[in-house]
């Protein structure tokens, strides 16, 4: 499974079932030596700072959140970890490019 | 180290077989004068466009009002008057299902009439899909 790669765009709030779908997904992929890049946009911001979160990107997913949707939800990008890549839409489009597999939790 | 060091974005697409630009189809079905979400899913369209994929945006329900004049029921509509020229201008191809109603105004976009079994197929056929 080397070399797999996951993207997954996640824009749904917290209270979303999509949130913890997105944590059980790329848990299964780690397991099995998928890389898992996360991107969060709109709503899903708001997920930046959520624990389950952070255990994702303590377990290797490599996490992006958009920029311009914590400016419109007032997410504190002073809150979210060092480890988070504060991005726009071309990493996005960059993970589209780059993984062989896509999946959009909207 | 800054943040964007950790996983740098080259890492992803420079890979040989998998870097190509990707045909998107970004669906929208939500109603953009009960949420956010539509204007935010053109925001991302446009976005995609501006890399090297093929995007086409496919308007469902009540999305089509999104490219009309009367827009002021329009969730984050000012938002959505700063990116509209640029579909005009980009020619990025929306896709309505038949009998959609359009004025004058989205005579200036790209928009072509496709039936159900069509944009099935058309969503069949794509690399990638986001649907909102």
């Amino acid at each position: 499974m080397a070399d797999h790669r996951l993207g997954i765009l996640l824009s749904t709030p917290p209270s979303h079932p999509s949130v913890e779908t997105v944590v059980q997904l790329a848990e299964a992929a780690l397991r099995r030596g998928v890389d898992v890049y996360l991107y969060l946009i709109d709503e899903g911001v708001k997920t930046a700072t959520d624990p389950r979160y952070l255990g994702l990107i303590d377990a290797g997913v490599k996490t992006s959140v958009c920029a311009y949707g914590c400016q419109q939800h007032g997410v504190s990008t002073v809150m979210i970890d060092s480890r988070v890549s504060l991005s726009g839409l071309v990493v996005l489009s960059g993970i589209i490019d780059g993984c062989d597999r896509f999946l959009a939790f909207t | 180290m800054a943040a964007t060091d950790f996983w740098p974005l080259h890492d992803i697409v420079h890979s040989a077989d998998l870097a190509m630009s990707k045909h998107i189809a970004v669906v929208i079905s939500e109603d953009p004068c009960v949420t956010a979400r539509p204007v935010e899913a053109l925001r991302i369209a446009l976005g995609l466009c501006a890399g090297d994929h093929e995007t086409t945006v496919i308007l469902l329900g009540r999305a089509p009002i999104l490219l009309m004049n009367d827009t002021e029921d329009i969730v984050d509509v000012e938002i959505l008057e700063k990116y509209l020229p640029s579909f005009k201008h980009l020619s990025v191809p929306f896709i309505v299902e038949p009998g959609t109603a359009m004025d004058t105004w989205s005579d200036d976009f790209s928009v072509a009439s496709m039936p159900a079994d069509g944009i099935r197929q058309f969503l069949r056929s794509v690399d990638r899909s986001l649907v909102f």
